[in-house]
């Protein structure tokens, strides 16, 4: 029944000149609903079952662990909550975090409808794994509007301009949070965003505590398993790895940039460790372990520099990409006093360095297969 | 002997799977051919309706290569000639007899009789896919003897119960041509035996087995006009055959196959008989394809398969839709990707159809392609670059060494369902014109 409504609306669509241009938003419910029947009418005739939306639905439950953990540990984290049992935080959490998703999915859907309308295109799937991702890189404090806001900047200049999902510089996810870190940054770092809104009791990442020289007495296992106050789903290097393992066995996110990313962060800091002797500066001494839970590390290379688009494309390239942000993530977070988290800018960076590399790894194609033929 | 070990790539499980069996197809009334469809020619017809002809009458030639010769299979009389948009040849009917009358053709072995006889029409190049110019002469012949596309012919088995003229074919091209032969074949075949040939052997990976690899990994492609030949065993041994003075070769051998085929099995054929000839009673809701499925053409039932095709793959179009697909969990989804259960428990034989499985979205590099693509080409740089129309670039990238078939499987993994294979070939054709 539900199909024949469908195909009905349809027609009514394609018969009608002014509302012809909507079509890609009935496109977008119909192959939600339902797999498409369209047929191949040139070679190769049969294809594999695989499509973007299956592809992007993968990301999405590959988040979903930290998705659950960052929710329970909003409430977790609150003082607003005093009956810390699991049901408790959660619903707490959820009361928070729902209505973020249900801004950012109304905002980012709607410029995404837009512009598939204006362009005439089917709308694409990449957001709902843009969508899925603000929420979880934001403190649970962030006030909605900026949400919005942030939401409209990262799916219009982060993607839309540059053509859409497939031809964006910058992870649109990314660019959105770092609008808000540098249009409002007492919102997004300090220790103003952990502020619970009611009793104002502050509250620190051990992150920046650390890079303020203050130890709150956190664990290492803290800090793995995510008990730790933090952007929502950032926290759990444990929930963060179980996505990781779920990206890497459907070889969606690719495993040379998560290996170089983590190859690229030990090598320098350890480099930095050596320096610690000649420095107060306590950055430089935090081990490459602890690199590797604090902040936004494992959240990063995890689904921010596995990005296909943003990230190099080719295999060479994304060792180098790799490497490039680890680096950078490390010499942000040590050696830069403004910002103790250095993740975002340092993805957003080789974001911006990956076509580069990608021309160089090209041009080296190139002259191998020169000097072959000579 | 040279071994090459392809790891890249993938044997597609279809149903349908053609048995080992050659059985005679009946011998039609109406022998067709169609011009419009082999590539890359303009048609200069030799014949009008109402000729008396015989087997090795020339029907019609190239403009630009007027000495490469189209002739005729059957002997009677040519009994309709139907044109299409601009004059364009679509078919040629010939009434058989039955009497299979010889059109006297000299059997030595020269380039001449070659041309003559119409099975240099059978010979190819790359780049380009093409008949190679009757002025023209090749660097090297490459011939593979295990095609490894979907219904590919076991040309082990056919070898063994047809007239084998092999060793008669290698020894033609190679006293007419005097370049390299190089063979190619499986592991422990029965081929090693023949002379006058360079062997080597590759794994029967698909697309191990399409020439276009065996160029890339034996002797690459430099230049436009650096040229290598091919042609099937089957039209080796014909050419064999033919000059080793056994007769007109005017039957081939097709592998008729696909879910929609009751005796899936390889059929004896004259050239040039229509399809509804060859299967009869094949159900309406089916696709016919010419060639196999990955880089055929689909035909309807009454035309005679392509010309240089020796697949006919039948398979079914299936246009349910999944309620919510995306989310299920796929025990039953044929897919090359870790994202379906049925990874786990490996792709049966699927029936797999014509359906798309997906909307076209831009290009997402996913290093899906590279998984299927076993040349030292950057894929996605190139269809990128035939996409912007550079030049220079696809050259750089070499667009020389690529054929669409040898892509076929990158466009069938795609996730975005970017054309890949047809993006090559467009590319292919905006070289040659450039020229």
């Amino acid at each position: 029944m539900l199909r024949k409504l469908l195909d009905k609306v349809e027609e009514t669509i394609l018969n009608n000149e002014k509302l012809k241009k909507f079509h890609p938003l009935h496109d977008a419910l119909d192959t939600f609903l339902y797999s498409t029947n369209t047929e191949t009418d040139n070679a190769p005739y049969v294809r594999d079952s695989v499509d973007l939306k299956r592809t992007m639905i993968l990301v999405v439950l590959a988040l979903l662990p930290a998705f659950f953990f960052g929710t329970y540990n909003v409430g977790l984290q609150s003082p607003d909550v005093l009956n810390k049992d699991f049901i408790n935080c959660f619903i707490y959490g959820l009361k928070i975090v729902l209505p973020m998703y249900l801004v950012v999915f109304a905002i980012g859907g709607l410029f995404e409808a837009l512009f598939a309308v204006i362009r005439g295109h089917e709308i694409n799937e990449g957001f709902l794994v843009t969508g899925f991702l603000i929420p979880l890189t934001m403190p649970p404090t962030v006030p909605l509007w900026m949400l919005a806001v942030a939401t409209i900047f990262g799916v219009v200049i982060g993607k839309e301009i540059f053509g859409g999902t497939g031809y964006n510089i910058f992870n649109p996810a990314l660019t959105a949070r770092a609008f808000l870190f540098f249009a409002y940054p007492s919102y997004m770092s300090g220790n103003k965003p952990w502020i619970a809104p009611m009793d104002g009791l502050s509250q620190a990442t051990p992150l920046l505590a650390k890079s303020s020289n203050l130890d709150l007495g956190y664990s290492w296992w803290d800090m793995f398993y995510g008990y730790i106050p933090g952007s929502i789903g950032e926290t759990s290097t444990l929930a963060i790895l179980i996505g990781a393992f779920i990206l890497l066995i459907t070889g969606i996110g690719s495993w040379r940039t998560m290996l170089s990313t983590c190859i690229g962060m030990v090598l320098t800091s350890l480099l930095l460790n050596q320096l610690s002797g000649y420095s107060d500066n306590s950055m430089l001494s935090l081990k490459a372990i602890d690199h590797f839970v604090m902040g936004g590390f494992a959240f990063g290379m995890v689904f921010m520099a596995t990005d296909p688009v943003s990230s190099a494309h080719t295999n060479k390239g994304r060792w180098m990409y790799g490497l490039l942000i680890g680096f950078m993530a490390v010499v942000i977070r040590c050696i830069n006093p403004a910002y103790p988290e250095g993740m975002m800018l340092a993805i957003l960076f080789a974001n911006a360095f990956a076509p580069l590399i990608d021309y160089s790894v090209l041009q080296s194609h190139i002259k191998k297969r020169q000097s072959a033929n000579e | 002997m040279k071994r090459f070990n392809i790891t890249r790539g993938h044997n597609l499980m279809l149903d349908g799977q053609p048995s080992n069996q050659i059985l005679d197809a009946t011998e039609s009334s109406v022998i067709s051919f169609h011009p419009c469809t082999i590539k890359n020619i303009k048609t200069k017809l030799l014949v009008k309706e109402g000729d008396l002809i015989k087997i090795g009458t020339p029907l019609f030639h190239d403009k630009k290569n007027e000495k490469v010769l189209f002739v005729s299979t059957c002997s009677g009389v040519v009994k309709s000639i139907v044109f299409g948009p601009r004059r364009i040849v679509e078919s040629i009917e010939i009434e058989n007899d039955g009497k299979n009358e010889l059109e006297g053709i000299n059997t030595d072995i020269n380039k001449e009789n070659l041309l003559k006889s119409g099975l240099w029409t059978y010979i190819r190049q790359k780049p380009y896919s093409k008949i190679p110019h009757f002025e023209s002469s090749p660097k090297s012949i490459f011939i593979s003897s295990m095609p490894t596309e979907p219904f590919a012919i076991d040309y082990e088995y056919l070898m063994d119960n047809v007239d084998n003229y092999l060793q008669e074919g290698i020894d033609v091209l190679k006293t007419i041509f005097n370049c390299d032969i190089n063979f190619i074949s499986s592991n422990n075949s029965s081929f090693f035996s023949l002379n006058n040939v360079k062997h080597y052997t590759f794994n029967k990976l698909h697309p191990a087995g399409n020439v276009g690899i065996h160029i890339h990994h034996i002797d690459p492609i430099q230049k436009s006009d650096d040229t290598r030949w091919y042609l099937s065993l089957q039209d080796l041994n014909r050419i064999g055959q033919f000059f080793s003075k056994n007769g007109y070769p005017v039957y081939k051998y097709v592998n008729v196959g696909g879910n929609g085929v009751k005796n899936p099995s390889i059929r004896k054929v004259r050239i040039g008989t229509k399809i509804n000839d060859i299967l009869s009673d094949i159900p309406k809701d089916l696709a016919l394809i010419s060639g196999d499925v990955l880089n055929g053409k689909k035909v309807i039932d009454n035309v005679s398969i392509n010309y240089h095709d020796e697949i006919l793959s039948i398979i079914s179009i299936d246009k349910k839709r999944d309620f919510l697909g995306w989310l299920m969990p796929g025990f039953n989804k044929y897919s090359l990707t870790n994202l379906f259960f049925s990874k786990l428990i490996g792709n049966k034989k699927s029936k797999l159809s014509t359906k798309k499985n997906g909307s076209i979205r831009s290009i997402i590099p996913m290093g899906n392609w590279d998984k299927v693509m076993p040349m030292n080409i950057m894929s996605e740089f190139l269809v990128k670059n035939i996409l912007v129309e550079d030049i220079e670039m696809m050259e750089k990238l070499g667009i020389y060494e690529c054929s669409p078939e040898d892509f076929a499987l990158c466009s069938f993994i795609c996730q975005s369902k970017v054309e890949v294979s047809k993006i090559i070939e467009e590319g292919l054709d905006m070289m040659e014109q450039e020229g």
